[in-house]
């Protein structure tokens, strides 16, 4: 009888085992992922960090992401609604040539001056690919830099920049 | 950025191995500090630029899992964390000093 009862007992507790260690960390902490923007590179982070936590750690991990996730997750989604930039505004300053490193770059948009960080890359075609963050979020697209009007356009940047004190 | 606790400690774990490329889950265990501290600190320092972000190099079919982000110190950020930690180590002998000095009085 008393075996009975133990394997009744123990059927639900290894079920709930199964749940808290097995199935629920990996999709609750896709459902926390989920509160940053579409392509913020902190939705990756998150799930993948999740493959690092020690099996029996990952219930508390998967908890603490919580935090994370509504403390950096939710403004983050309020600034991306506010934030707008076309393309057009970010080739204007993002043509430098004989750029390799990251730098701070300073964007004109009609009066106000933002600044964001940019990384850069050449690559053999001649085609240059642009992975660059506005606040923490991460962009990226690829032009075929012209020579002349690059050093044209960078001139005329410098010389605003110059003028506003942006850095 | 403020200097807190927080910040120290991961400056600290940062330039223990400058170089080297850090993961964040083993950072958490290193500073001691949770996930909700330590990542928006990261975040802060890469949008200072004393960190620079990567992707792990696997291929996710192989590995069956996907690629993880590493974080790198710059050289502006190892020179602004290698202060950081150096203001807190003066910090900390002036309080050890202060201490003995009230024991001796």
């Amino acid at each position: 009888m008393s075996e009975i009862l133990a394997g009744a007992v123990a059927l639900p507790t290894l079920a709930v085992a199964v749940l808290v260690w097995g199935l629920l960390p990996g999709f609750v902490n896709r459902l926390f992922a989920r509160i940053y923007p579409a392509d913020d590179p902190r939705r990756r982070d998150m799930v993948a960090e999740l493959y690092a936590v020690p099996r029996w750690e990952q219930p508390l991990w998967v908890a603490q992401q919580a935090e994370r996730a509504i403390s950096e997750g939710i403004p983050a989604r309020a600034r991306k609604r506010r934030s707008r930039m076309s393309k057009r505004d970010v080739r204007v300053a993002l043509i430098k040539p004989g750029l390799s490193s990251h730098s701070r770059l300073v964007k004109v948009d009609g009066r106000r001056i933002r600044t964001w960080r940019l990384f850069e890359f050449d690559r053999p075609d001649g085609e240059v690919r642009v992975r660059y963050y506005v606040d923490v979020v991460e962009r990226e697209f690829t032009y075929k830099p012209d020579a002349e009007l690059a050093q044209q356009l960078w001139g005329e940047l410098n010389q605003m920049l110059k003028e506003t004190g942006g850095k | 950025m403020r200097h807190t606790d927080a910040l120290v400690k991961v400056a600290r774990a940062l330039c223990a191995r400058p170089s080297d490329r850090h993961w964040g889950y083993p950072l958490t265990k290193v500073t001691g500090l949770r996930s909700g501290a330590l990542y928006p600190i990261l975040t802060r320092m890469l949008a200072e630029g004393w960190l620079v972000d990567g992707w792990e190099e696997i291929d996710p079919a192989v590995a069956k899992r996907p690629p993880r982000r590493y974080y790198e110190l710059t050289a502006d950020g190892l020179r602004e964390l290698g202060a950081v930690v150096r203001r807190a180590e003066l910090e900390e002998a002036r309080v050890r000093n202060r201490a003995i000095g009230a024991a001796f009085a």
